[in-house]
């Protein structure tokens, strides 16, 4: 698994949506509706995130002709995954509380 | 299936075209419109394209099938083909007119074939090295390079004798159709289709429309199409509107009129043509290298994303031009010596050459362009191994702009005026020497592009002050073929700015396309010779400039404030310098006799030195745009510098 995630504020949201839930799966409309992100911007996160290990990604298995839609592709995270995003994200609350402290700091002196 | 419907399907399919996996891609993306596709109402609709449309517009996780990481890596390359091509067209010419000055008994236009053939046998082999360095490489570059610029050269040759005009070679409607042939041949390995409809003397307008309909395509169906027939379109309302009188102006369209000197007689749209295929040489020649390879079809897609990847190496590690031996050192410093003396010599003897008729008047001018070619081709192993190489041999090129157009407009001459330009030459020579190594290094790529925009802004002031002394006249010593160095390296820098960048192909194409209409305005109003719309010409390259500083001025989402600050006030000073240039055409052309083709012609010949100046904008963008890490797609977080905590005060 690679760690090369580069941490932005959409990576951010799409993590933060899926940590919601680790276990559950999601698909690429309820992604963008949580996190809402436009489609463009959403699955090259996904490809990366699939590439890095954190995200696994599964064809969900219907008979189209039965269901009267195509199946979709649903994602979710690896083990691994959780364990490295969650790691990064309090990586990063870490620093914006100290920056939050210091300007908090600032202006009450 | 709705509009809508086969719209956002279309974009899918743009999209999924660039990704690895292409097929499953698009199997997924057609799985959550199906979805959307539910809701038949118009915000379903609106949900759909917006869905298809980002998509679209948005980069893919990619590094190797992401275009403008090939155009990046090929326009980086064929900066050096360009210029190449250009410094072609600058020197051939003066070799055919010495060669008819030196050997008098030889028929002119035989010289003027003679040298027709020297830039034939340039193009095949700058062309050549185009399609081999292209990313899916041509098997036989060189056949695929003769058979394209060979037979339009000669198609062109023989019109020319046909149409009864002498082969000047300086003739810029025949080097903008080798620089087209080129283009146009690569594409017809891959677009054959597309290709032939560019096939032609009027074709040499077309190549940028076309490259925008190739990448077009993949998004909007027809409607790259539609934008290649724009082209037509706006190609034929310039003829037409060479006929509409405007009130005020001559008018040329209502008869032929008898051009002077040996030329033909010729009708108003030949004003438009002739205008825009000179000022279009230099983007065409620009677009006739980047085009083929960013669009080019290939086969074996293996092999055409190795190829890819290699080239998307380059743009994120540039590798620097290499140090030259001591050998070819002595050659470019011998060379570059015996540049500066022949153009300081003709610049100083210039009063005396210029008496004679068209060919021998001429003469000296175009002799010291190549003398100016050579200088600044000479310096290029001399800098290499210090830094990037470019800043400084611009940086040289405008000098020499400067001091001719002084010189010319003062009408100086004699051995302390050789002496003088040799000296500023010197000077000039050794600040690029020195200017070079601080350009240099891992880290340098915004520093060096702020040093460069820094030169610009020097050189901005120089340009006004040039045209106020040289008595309000362009200045002579600066030709077409400078032109085309500028505009064309603009161009490239403009190109590399926007591929640098994760822009989509349509608006890349768009920035481009609206260059050329800039030019278009610029031809269409000599026809009318109006003076409002002679406001046009100038605009063009800064056209290409305010583009570049549109890109740069936000990058990774911050905003940077004084490299864009300086290239505004760049843009402002360049255009005040090219107002004194505007008011001697004016008062030539409201001449009501054939005198105002003459100022026309004249007009179209010389270049303003602000150019030189925009050209170094450009680089400086292009330079600190290129190596910069790029941004991913969402806007990465700036990096949050934790401050150290300063001691509260006391009480």
């Amino acid at each position: 698994m690679g760690n090369d995630v580069r941490m932005t504020a959409s990576v951010i949201a799409v993590l933060s949506a899926f940590l919601a839930d680790p276990n559950d799966e999601r698909y690429g409309l309820d992604l963008m509706k949580d996190t809402g992100l436009a489609s463009g911007t959403l699955y090259p996160i996904l490809a990366r995130l699939e590439r890095a290990g954190w995200v696994g990604a599964a064809w969900e298995d219907i008979d189209p002709a039965v269901e009267g839609r195509p199946g979709r592709r649903y994602y979710r995270m690896t083990p691994d995954g959780v364990v490295s995003a969650r790691h990064e994200l309090a990586a990063i609350h870490q620093r914006l509380s100290r920056v939050a402290g210091l300007s908090g700091r600032v202006s009450e002196a | 299936m709705s509009i809508v419907d086969r719209l956002s399907d279309a974009c899918l399919r743009g999209a999924a075209g660039r990704w690895p996996d292409a097929d499953g891609m698009l199997r997924e993306w057609r799985a959550e419109l199906a979805f959307l596709g539910r809701d038949r109402s118009l915000r379903g609709a609106r949900r759909r394209i917006g869905f298809a449309a980002s998509l679209a517009l948005s980069a893919p996780d990619s590094p190797v099938r992401y275009w403008p990481r090939r155009a990046g890596a090929i326009t980086q390359r064929a900066t050096g083909h360009l210029a190449l091509a250009a410094a072609v067209t600058m020197v051939v010419p003066s070799v055919a007119l010495a060669i008819a000055f030196a050997l008098p008994g030889i028929p002119r236009p035989i010289a003027g074939v003679l040298g027709e053939v020297l830039v034939v046998a340039a193009m095949v082999w700058i062309g050549a090295r185009s399609v081999r360095s292209a990313p899916a490489p041509s098997a036989s570059p060189w056949r695929f390079a003769i058979a394209t610029v060979v037979p339009i050269a000669l198609a062109m040759v023989v019109a020319l004798f046909l149409l009864g005009l002498p082969p000047q070679p300086r003739y810029s409607v025949m080097d903008g159709g080798f620089a087209e042939a080129t283009g146009t041949g690569s594409m017809i390995a891959g677009h054959g289709a597309i290709a032939w409809l560019m096939v032609g003397l009027w074709a040499v307008v077309l190549t940028p429309a076309v490259a925008l309909a190739a990448r077009c395509r993949h998004v909007l169906a027809r409607v790259g199409w539609l934008v290649a027939g724009s082209a037509v379109g706006l190609e034929v309302a310039t003829v037409i509107a060479a006929y509409v009188p405007v009130a005020g102006s001559p008018v040329l369209g209502d008869a032929v009129r008898a051009f002077p000197a040996s030329l033909v007689p010729f009708g108003a749209e030949n004003l438009p043509l002739g205008a825009a295929t000179y000022v279009c040489f230099s983007l065409l020649l620009c677009a006739a290298f980047l085009v083929p390879a960013v669009v080019r079809y290939a086969p074996d897609e293996a092999a055409r994303r190795a190829a890819t990847a290699r080239f998307a190496a380059d743009v994120d590690a540039p590798r620097p031009v290499p140090v030259a031996g001591p050998g070819v050192r002595v050659v470019a410093m011998v060379a570059g010596a015996l540049g500066i003396l022949v153009w300081a010599g003709l610049a100083a003897q210039r009063p005396a050459l210029v008496q004679g008729d068209a060919w021998t008047t001429s003469m000296p001018a175009d002799v010291s362009a190549a003398a100016m070619v050579l200088v600044l081709v000479a310096l290029v192993p001399l800098l290499a191994g210090r830094g990037p190489v470019a800043p400084g041999v611009l940086t040289v090129g405008a000098t020499l702009g400067v001091v001719a157009a002084l010189v010319s407009g003062h009408g100086w001459h004699g051995p302390a005026v050789v002496v003088g330009m040799a000296v500023v030459v010197a000077l000039a020579v050794a600040a690029a020497w020195a200017m070079t190594p601080r350009m240099a290094g891992p880290s340098t790529s915004e520093a060096s592009g702020r040093r460069a925009l820094v030169l610009a802004a020097v050189t901005a002031p120089l340009a006004v002050v040039t045209d106020a002394l040289a008595g309000s006249m362009a200045p002579h010593g600066t030709l077409a073929g400078a032109y085309a160095v500028a505009v064309g390296l603009a161009t490239v820098a403009v190109a590399n700015v926007l591929a640098a960048r994760r822009i989509p192909a349509p608006m890349v194409g768009a920035a481009l396309w609206a260059t050329m209409l800039a030019v278009f305005l610029y031809a269409v109003p000599y026809a009318h010779v109006h003076r409002w719309y002679a406001v046009a010409p100038d605009l063009a390259p800064q056209l290409v400039a305010a583009v570049a500083v549109a890109c740069f001025a936000r990058w990774n989402g911050r905003w940077r404030t004084r490299p864009v600050l300086v290239m505004a006030a760049v843009l402002v000073l360049a255009s005040f310098a090219s107002m004194p240039i505007r008011d001697v055409t004016e008062s030539v052309l409201l001449t009501p006799d054939n005198s105002l083709i003459t100022a026309v012609w004249t007009h179209s010949f010389v270049v303003p030195p602000q150019n030189l100046v925009l050209i170094l904008a450009g680089l400086a963008v292009a330079a600190s745009a290129m190596s910069r890490p790029r941004p991913d797609t969402d806007g990465a977080l700036a990096p949050v510098d934790t401050p150290e905590p300063r001691p509260l005060p006391q009480g």
